[in-house]
């Protein structure tokens, strides 16, 4: 049975595509065309010190920076789960030390020393700070020399590890001080809409509702620790973390005042932790099975997980919303969704 | 009765892209000016953010931000013997409407015209003769050159920040950047976008044909600029939400990035919206426009007089406007005489899709609307067109824009319209399949024109627009030549199967093409084929300028908005600089 390509190559294809679309990165993949098409860039394939240097030239084109393997060839194969839960609980012999003394046996982190929860980030995202942290794109005195310790395989592994826990969608991080009344709050405010005299979107627009993340590429803030929150977001403004090329969170750190970013992270360690990233389910072709991870009881929107499914017509006003009516799209619409009809339209 | 309001020095029609740019540049001069917007206000915040702007039912299915058909429609034929009905949905082509207009939905996709192309007929007469030509063309020069607008279009890069690779600075020609266009007197202001990886696939393919592969330059910013009103825009993130949707990230420029915050806070405007204008009011000789009458939300009708009057809204609705107010003479295909309505022109469209192999993944849904790699080697008269009896050209590339889950299905020829077969075909292709654009130039012709439906009525009981138009054979025959060379590229990018052909005739409004209408209001140096001189004063109302895609007297190879926005500020230079120091008088003697 065929499963959508959708959540399958969405991990490790939008990590290539962060890697790999940099203008002229594919200038080092030189091969002729032939060779091109069979294969879609790996994380990592134009790392190498020649290329880093490049871009620490050039004003660091720090996404790059971010992406596992960057400064190391990146590990290939199948992760290894039990590998990483090892690593997570006892460290390395060479220095990398267990990561629950910090981040909690469950990867729940620690509210007080600031300590993330990492419990179902996705193995992307984690693998990208760890090889950030690496390479000096995210400055951090405790976990600088862990992640240089660790090698590609072990970065690998114990972001697997990680990505799996968080079994159910967690409690509101313990710590978190509560928001005032939703809706008014500034914390919930700043995430839904954004603030225009500023020039702050919606954390939304990538974070998520609520700050449920987006995976992969995009972390859930919802159920993430004050602390670590605040201390994320002074990183982005002191320029301590580089991982986002766009410029955008640098930009949002700097626009924010302190008492802004003090009732996000309020507002988001408040908020309930969603599912693990590695519990999202591939749903196979044809099936009526729906997602196992049901909305909360009080979400907004459709019930369309358990119970009664929501079952859309596909039409809107009798209109087809796909196929011939979508057409061949010029500069300005929905493109190629179809080839032109040969059949000319009727005419009245 | 019409509440009477107190004069104001200029009245803007449409607070779109062009109104915006004339406030701004108007109350900079120490006008009073008031904008008149038929739509609601609306800004980045509140009204763009996630997760609600990616609500592709709403805006791309419904057109939450286009022209309320229900209230205002237009309506449509192929030609004079047929009878034209309402368009009730659109689909080939998408008005826009609200604050802003529709350079809040635009692409970005930020291009100048060629100088060949603003020299339509004399270049072409020139190379290939007179009779080479088709005769039902109509096609003229602009009056103006790509060095006369130089200067413009370079202020207006620099307004929206727009990101690009230079290929011809002053003359000295620039690697990787388009090798064909007119020598611009500075690089863009910001780098080009990241190159998706469908887009380099189709570079090294195109470039191993001997074509020369560049960026598309885009008004989707590559990172944060600040443009010189002081306003400062933020890198695209790639969220595939583009055309059809505001931008929530402050990334596309639009009004509300580039100019409104400054323009608002100017004690000279005032700002109507949802004021719906129905006429621009002329003198009794009808030769000097005394101000406009509206309809607020309400329902009240009110005069707004005026010392000036700015008509900016969309191309088509200009021509309307200017029908509606009896101001001058309407085209009439019969005798080919009359300037509004006359040389309304579109854009010929088609696309090459080519399905790759599973192991390819495209990721199209990580796309801004305006990033991608084309060729221009078959734009404008950048090839021989001797030997292929067509005038224009082509610019294709792959500059997909979204991978949207409603509107993104790329199927192979033979593949079922719906059903198990068609859902199958969805899942194996969708993220293996690159749809080369095949944007071509569109030729006015005299079988092609905008008038007043004799018929349907708009909500205010005033008649609809209607457009006659099909495909001139020239284009036709265009777009077979250039879409085949496409093919040939896609069967270079190792394609497993390539399908796609030129555009066919008769002309249809319900499957989208572009919304690149173009004429009506065509510019240029002699009244009787020109609606506007080349400043975009009205020959018959000197103290009416109209602005907009509506001035092209046919459309050029490339998407209109850089010209749009480049005559904009030619025309506002013209207005403060020299119109302002003897109002009333023509700019230009006819």
């Amino acid at each position: 049975m065929k499963t959508t390509p959708f959540r399958l190559t969405a991990i490790v294809l939008a990590v290539a595509l962060v890697a790999g679309c940099q203008r002229g990165s594919h200038e080092a993949n030189a091969a002729p065309v032939q060779a091109d098409r069979t294969a879609a860039p790996r994380p990592g394939a134009q790392g190498g010190a020649g290329n880093l240097a490049r871009q620490n030239a050039g004003g660091g084109e720090a996404n790059a920076l971010g992406v596992p393997g960057a400064a190391a060839a990146p590990a290939g194969g199948q992760a290894n789960v039990q590998a990483g839960q090892q690593l997570a609980a006892s460290g390395t012999p060479n220095g990398v030390t267990a990561c629950v003394g910090c981040h909690g046996a469950q990867g729940e982190g620690n509210a007080a020393g600031g300590f993330p929860r990492i419990a179902g980030q996705s193995a992307a995202y984690l693998g990208k700070q760890l090889g950030a942290y690496a390479n000096g794109a995210r400055v951090n005195p405790i976990m600088q020399p862990i992640a240089k310790a660790m090698n590609a395989e072990q970065i690998r592994d114990v972001s697997a590890y990680y990505a799996s826990l968080g079994e159910a969608p967690g409690a509101p991080a313990a710590g978190g001080a509560k928001p005032s009344a939703a809706g008014s709050d500034r914390g919930s405010t700043l995430s839904a809409i954004g603030d225009d005299a500023k020039g702050v979107q919606a954390c939304a627009n990538c974070h998520g509702p609520g700050g449920v993340g987006n995976q992969p590429a995009y972390p859930y803030l919802a159920g993430q620790h004050a602390n670590y929150l605040t201390a994320a977001m002074a990183a982005w403004k002191n320029g301590a973390r580089k991982t986002d090329s766009s410029g955008q969170m640098t930009h949002i750190a700097q626009a924010l005042a302190d008492a802004d970013v003090a009732a996000l992270s309020a507002y988001f360690s408040a908020q309930p932790a969603p599912p693990s990233a590695a519990k999202w389910v591939n749903i196979p072709v044809g099936s009526s099975q729906r997602p196992v991870v049901a909305a909360a009881a009080d979400a907004p929107g459709p019930r369309g997980a358990g119970g009664t499914t929501v079952r859309a017509t596909g039409t809107e006003q009798g209109a087809p919303t796909t196929g011939g009516g979508q057409g061949p799209g010029g500069g300005g619409g929905t493109q190629g969704t179809q080839p032109q009809q040969e059949t000319p339209p009727v005419r009245r | 009765m019409a509440t009477r309001l107190k004069e104001v020095d200029a009245v803007l029609i449409g607070v779109g892209l062009v109104g915006t740019m004339l406030g701004r540049e108007l109350t900079k001069a120490g006008l009073k000016v008031v904008g008149l917007e038929r739509g609601n206000a609306q800004f980045t915040v509140p009204d763009f953010q996630g997760p609600h702007m990616h609500d592709e039912l709403r805006y791309s299915v419904r057109k939450a931000f286009m022209q309320d058909n229900a209230k205002e429609a237009m309506t449509f034929r192929n030609n004079v013997n047929q009878v034209a009905l309402p368009i009730r949905r659109w689909e080939s082509f998408l008005p826009g409407t609200g604050l802003g207009g529709a350079a809040v939905h635009w692409n970005g996709q930020t291009y100048r015209f060629q100088d060949d192309e603003f020299k339509m007929r004399s270049h072409n007469e020139q190379r290939y003769g007179k009779g080479f030509i088709d005769a039902e063309l109509t096609v003229q020069d602009w009056g103006v050159t790509a060095a006369d607008m130089e200067p413009y279009y370079d202020r207006f890069e620099y307004l929206l920040g727009t990101s690009g690779q230079a290929g011809n600075v002053k003359g000295q020609k620039i690697a990787g950047g388009n090798p064909f266009e007119d020598p611009r007197s500075r690089p863009y202001p910001t780098p080009p976008m990241k190159e998706p990886y469908g887009s380099a696939i189709f570079r090294k393919a195109a470039a191993s044909l001997g074509y020369h592969p560049f960026p598309q330059p885009s008004s989707n910013l590559s990172q944060p600029y600040t443009n010189p009103e002081g306003l400062t825009l933020q890198a695209c993130m790639f969220c595939g939400y583009c055309e059809r949707y505001g931008c929530e990230h402050f990334a596309k420029s639009s009004p509300q990035t580039i100019l409104l915050p400054v323009l608002l806070k100017d004690k000279n405007f005032t700002l109507r919206t949802q004021s719906q204008v129905l006429r621009i009011n002329v003198s009794k000789d009808k030769k000097t426009a005394t101000g406009v009458t509206y309809v607020d939300a309400a329902g009240r009708e009110f005069e707004q007089p005026a010392k000036l009057v700015i008509l900016g809204s969309f191309a088509l609705n200009n021509v309307r406007m200017l029908l509606l107010s009896g101001i001058g003479q309407p085209y009439d295909p019969k005798t080919g005489q009359g300037t509004v309505g006359r040389n309304y022109a579109y854009q010929t469209m088609s696309a090459v899709q080519v399905f790759f192999d599973e192991s390819v993944n495209i990721n199209p849904f990580m796309r801004s609307g305006a990033n991608g790699t084309l060729i221009a080697d078959f734009v404008g008269d950048n090839f021989d067109h001797g030997p292929h009896k067509f005038i224009g050209g082509a610019y294709f590339g792959d500059v997909m824009t979204n991978g949207r889950p409603i509107e993104f299905h790329p199927t192979p020829p033979g593949t079922p319209a719906w059903g198990a077969k068609w859902k199958e075909a969805v899942v194996r292709h969708y993220n293996h399949t690159v749809a080369l654009n095949v944007h071509g130039s569109s030729m006015a012709s005299r079988n092609n024109y905008l008038d007043l439906d004799p018929t349907y009525k708009d909500a205010w009981g005033q008649p609809l627009l209607r457009i006659t138009f099909d495909f001139p054979a020239n284009d036709l025959r265009m777009s077979a030549y250039v879409t085949d060379k496409a093919l040939a590229v896609g069967k270079a990018m190792g394609g497993r199967q390539v399908a796609g052909s030129g555009r066919k005739g008769p002309y249809g409004v319900t499957q989208y093409q572009t919304t690149h209408n173009t004429g009506g209001t065509v510019m240029g140096p002699d009244p009787q084929t020109s609606v506007v001189n080349r400043y975009l004063q009205s020959w018959d109302v000197p103290n009416l300028f109209i602005i907009g895609a509506s001035n092209f007297p046919q459309n050029a190879t490339y998407n209109p908005t850089d010209t749009v926005g480049a005559l904009a500020y030619m025309s506002a230079e013209a207005i403060v600089n020299r119109y302002l120091k003897a109002p009333g008088k023509a700019l230009v003697q006819a």
